[in-house]
């Protein structure tokens, strides 16, 4: 059976040479219309119901994420396409939502499909896309991480997150129950991925969660002690720096 | 132990030698007696100064004729025989001007006199002053006199009625009883009817002029060589001189001043004339000029209007339009090209008026010539059942060397007016060799009508400006009446004289005869052959413009015509888009913003070393401007406004002319590598991606451009998102991937404009290329 796509893209050669590239080398995939506007868009999706969506993020009359926020179906999958903005690219991430780079090259373009046929009637999938619906809805940043490990995927409470931390092996999250979480990804992603959220690269071995810290522990190594009390390395260099912010949030705390 | 007697001797000798010594020490002037001028009692104090300073002067006169000095402080002083500088130079001068007559050689001799002595008066008293440190005017002026004594000109008697002021009312009146000059007319024995003391009245007026500051003259009123009792001078600003001698006669009883022979000197007169010659010289020369550059500068700002007028008309003739609107149209055009052929007329003028039309010599048959003439005027006689006879002289058919362009300026002007004002019967227009020899050729021009001819009174002015054969003809014939004057200019430069001989009511026949050397070279210069410019064959061309109507004008004109044209707004535009492709020729605007025509050419040519033909497009219509653009570089000139058909001629001419040295072509833009790649080489899918790249990417270009004209900041970020990522799939990323994402990321105070050009031109080349890959029919890229 044949799989239905839209292609929402505002630049017609991209969409043009979207539309080529199924057509050559993905024959099974229908594509059924392509749309340029937020508009279009959203009456194409509500009409023609398709199996899968490549959504460009800008749009003429606004953004991909304003065609999502008046429509998302729930049977819907979603292959996010944009040009490198790595705002938009963290966010992407942060939410485990699927995209392809632009110009986009039928090697991603594979994986990407593949994701799909594994993902497409997940109940995991359903849970990204409940996730995108209320940060849209509310217009806030995700509250969930999208996490990986080994094949198994998971969202992750950011605010459950006191801190991440350097491994021999990789990084590993540490949780408020003290539990820690496997990463192969770098401590230096981490760092990008949540520089919209109150992390702090206390040393550089550990990246922690501001929210999270109870205060420092003076002597000869000096260290941050958490809520639960955990303790992670600090850096002489980022004393100052993180007295500070610990002040800031204090003071918020007892406004 | 000497004698007592002997040193009583030796005594006496030491006493007479040093009484010796003494006497030769004593200044030569010692032995003047009372006062070396004669002054009136209220001014002798002054005076006696002046003996003292005077005196003190020449106490140190030296002389050795054995180093030929005479000599005070060091200053060499010369003796002159005083009927040298008088009786005897005045003989001289009247045999070397005897041709002119007595009186007027006399007046040559005594100016010449006069001048001289006022010179060395001015000079002997400034040097003077210097010397004896005098400042006061009228110790100045009291030096002047005695001085005079002492080097022996005159002895000097200032009469009462004098008031030397240093003012217009400046008054001296004097007598002297010894003057050199009277003295020499006295020994030579010769009679004169005139006063003979010219050196004298210029020596004084000139050290009374240097002591006062004032300008002076003196005249002398009695002379003793004449026979007068006494040689009396007048001296006063020149400007009050008359006035003077007036009142001296009246208190004599004469009436005129021609009655008592006076030589007024005429050198002030002269020095006046001269310089309110040179005044008025420079002031012609900077009129003539600020008229000519008025008139270039109008008539630039006519044409480009005009040329927009013309051209658009033209193109919308060629539209469907209902009769009515022909009509209108045909209207408009006709006016429009009246008033370019006055507005040239007037150009010309001043052109010949500020002496900046210069004929060129070019080689030129006069047959030739005279047919495509011939072909100018046949349709208007048609209309006007009119004949038109052309008789040209077989012996013609040599080349000749002259100024075809003017030439035929004038025959048209001729020929024009023989039209206009001929009703019925033949015009003729002959050619007839009057003389011939192995290197050059005198040929008549003749043009005869049966018109209404030039009443007989009027023959004369007809080559006036703004002038026709009789009053009210304006009305009924039009015309500026410069047609005529310009033609008469122009045959005159080319060296004859139009001539003409008219009845009224019998016609007129104008004529002229131009020589012109022969053409050693066989074969006449035929112009270029009209190069059918073959539909499709797709030119690219560059036009370089500031005007906005005049672009499209060009571009409406040339689309056309099937050319692909580019256009940058000024020169500094050229060059970024010519950096980025290709060109077959370049039409180019002279005056633009940024960087004009001239300088951009020198840019082509010197440092980007573009060799493709370049023709000027100006509206400036004069040679200096045609120079200068052939002299930069450029290949032809073009003059605004421009006929389709000429504009088009132009082209052909120079596309097919045989480029000297084609530019190196640049490596290709367009790169299909990532569309091959990732289509699996698939031609249908790249064929299509090309097509849409064609078509689209002039619109996101257009949109980009107007966004950043309008500042319009969200648009260009957009347009710039947009189009980044459409130009990735050609590889062009590589060249105008940066400049994108520069506008892409646009803030308010960022200045980007500068990126479009370079954007612009990367898309236009690659649109062009990417055409190139379509057309060909094996697509051996693909």
């Amino acid at each position: 059976m044949k799989l239905t796509t839209l292609i929402i893209e505002d630049e017609p050669l991209s969409s043009l040479f979207l539309g080529n590239m199924l057509k050559t080398h993905h024959p099974d995939v229908q594509v059924l219309s392509c749309e340029h506007s937020v508009s279009r868009a959203i009456m194409a999706i509500e009409e023609k119901n398709p199996d899968l969506i490549f959504m460009d993020i800008e749009l003429e009359g606004g953004t991909g994420f304003d065609v999502l926020r008046a429509v998302l179906p729930r049977d819907c999958y979603l292959i996010f396409t944009t040009a490198l903005d790595e705002e938009v690219l963290n966010y992407l991430r942060i939410c485990g939502l699927q995209f392809l780079p632009k110009p986009i090259d039928y090697l991603s373009l594979n994986e990407a499909l593949q994701a799909f046929s594994t993902r497409k009637n997940s109940a995991f999938y359903q849970q990204i896309l409940d996730n995108l619906r209320h940060t849209l809805h509310y217009n806030i940043p995700s509250p969930y991480l999208y996490h990986t490990e080994g094949t198994e995927e998971k969202l992750l409470l950011i605010t459950d997150i006191i801190g991440i931390e350097e491994s021999s092996s990789g990084t590993y999250l540490v949780l408020q129950s003290g539990i820690k979480i496997n990463s192969n990804q770098p401590l230096k992603a981490y760092e990008l991925l949540l520089s919209a959220y109150p992390f702090f690269r206390a040393h550089k071995d550990c990246l922690i969660n501001i929210h999270a810290a109870a205060g420092l522990i003076p002597g000869a190594s000096l260290s941050v002690k958490m809520k639960n009390g955990y303790r992670f390395p600090l850096s002489a260099k980022k004393k100052e720096a993180l007295e500070v912010l610990l002040f800031q949030q204090n003071a918020m705390l007892n406004r | 132990m000497p004698h007592s007697s002997e040193i009583a001797a030796l005594k006496k000798r030491i006493h007479a030698l040093e009484q010796e010594n003494a006497r030769l020490k004593q200044p030569l002037s010692r032995s003047r007696k009372g006062h070396s001028v004669s002054v009136p009692e209220d001014l002798k104090p002054l005076f006696e100064a002046a003996e003292q300073t005077v005196g003190a002067y020449f106490k140190d006169l030296e002389m050795d004729p054995t180093l030929a000095k005479i000599e005070i402080h060091g200053q060499r002083y010369l003796l002159v025989r005083a009927s040298a500088l008088s009786t005897d130079f005045l003989a001289t001068i009247q045999k070397l001007y005897s041709d002119r007559g007595l009186p007027e050689a006399m007046a040559i001799g005594k100016n010449l006199l006069f001048d001289l002595a006022h010179v060395i008066g001015m000079n002997d008293a400034k040097n003077f002053h210097q010397r004896m440190h005098l400042k006061d005017p009228i110790a100045k002026l009291s030096a002047g006199p005695v001085h005079f004594a002492y080097t022996g000109w005159a002895f000097v008697d200032i009469l009462p009625e004098s008031h030397p002021t240093p003012d217009q009312d400046f008054l001296l009146v004097y007598r002297h009883p010894y003057s050199f000059e009277a003295d020499s007319w006295k020994r030579s024995g010769k009679h004169t009817a005139s006063p003979v003391c010219i050196m004298n009245s210029g020596y004084s007026s000139g050290w009374c002029e240097e002591s006062f500051g004032i300008e002076l003259t003196a005249v002398e009123v009695s002379c003793t060589a004449r026979g007068d009792a006494h040689c009396t001078f007048i001296m006063s600003p020149p400007e009050r001189i008359q006035e003077h001698l007036e009142h001296f006669n009246r208190e004599k009883g004469k009436t005129s001043v021609k009655e008592l022979q006076y030589t007024i000197p005429t050198f002030f007169e002269r020095k006046r004339v001269e310089e309110e010659l040179q005044r008025s010289k420079q002031l012609a020369e900077d009129a003539a000029k600020a008229k000519s550059d008025f008139v270039a500068n109008m008539s630039h700002e006519l044409r480009t209007p005009l040329n927009a007028i013309l051209g658009f008309s033209e193109l919308m003739q060629q539209t469907p339009l209902l009769e009515e609107q022909k009509g209108y149209m045909e209207a408009i055009n006709s006016s429009g090209s009246s008033l370019l052929g006055i507005i040239n007329d007037i150009l010309d003028l001043s052109k010949m008026d500020a002496g900046k039309l210069t004929p060129i010599r070019e080689q030129f048959s006069i047959p030739h010539l005279l047919y495509n003439l011939q072909q100018m005027f046949l349709s208007q006689a048609k209309a006007k059942n009119l004949e038109l006879l052309f008789a040209s002289g077989e012996e013609l058919r040599e080349p000749v060397i002259g100024d075809p362009k003017r030439l035929q300026q004038i025959l048209v002007n001729l020929v024009g007016n023989a039209l206009k004002f001929t009703e019925k019967g033949t015009i003729t227009i002959s050619t007839a060799v009057r003389s011939h020899d192995k290197t050059s050729v005198l040929v008549q021009f003749t043009v005869q009508d049966t018109g209404i001819g030039i009443p007989e009174a009027k023959l004369n002015s007809i080559f006036e400006r703004f002038n026709q054969g009789n009053n009210g003809i304006d009305r009924a014939f039009g015309g500026t009446g410069l047609g005529l004057s310009i033609a008469k200019q122009l045959v005159t430069l080319l060296g004859g004289t139009l001539s003409v001989e008219s009845r009224e009511a019998t016609g007129s026949t104008f004529y002229f005869s131009l020589p012109f050397p022969l053409s050693t070279a066989q074969n006449p210069t035929e112009a270029a052959p009209h190069q059918v410019i073959l539909p499709g064959t797709s030119h690219h061309l560059l036009l370089v413009e500031d005007s906005k109507i005049n672009q499209k004008l060009a571009t409406l004109i040339l689309e056309r015509h099937h050319f692909k044209i580019t256009v940058a707004n000024n020169g500094q535009e050229a060059l970024d888009i010519l950096k980025q492709q290709q060109f077959d020729l370049i039409l180019m605007d002279i005056q633009m913003p940024v960087l004009d025509g001239c300088a951009a050419t020198r840019i082509i040519r010197n440092d980007l070393h573009i060799t493709i033909p370049i023709i000027a497009l100006t509206a400036y219509a004069l040679d200096q401007e045609r120079t200068r653009c052939i002299k930069e570089g450029m290949n032809d000139y073009l003059a605004k406004p421009y006929k389709e058909q000429v504009l088009l001629e132009k082209i052909a001419l120079w596309l097919s002319a045989p480029t000297p040295i084609s530019a190196p072509s640049g490596p290709p833009l367009v790169d299909l590598t990532f569309l091959r790649a990732q289509s699996g080489n698939n031609t249908g899918f790249i064929t299509e991606m090309m097509r849409l790249f064609i078509e689209e990417n002039p619109k996101g270009i257009a949109e980009l451009e107007a966004a950043l004209a309008q500042h319009n900041l969200p648009a260009v970020r957009k347009v710039a998102h947009t189009m980044k990522s459409s130009v990735v799939f050609f590889g062009l990323d590589k060249h105008i991937g940066a400049a994108l994402k520069q506008l892409e990321n646009v803030q308010p105070e960022d200045q980007l404009s500068h990126l479009l050009p370079g954007i612009k031109a990367t898309c236009i080349q690659a649109v062009s290329e990417l055409n190139k890959l379509l057309s060909r029919p094996d697509n051996p890229t693909l």
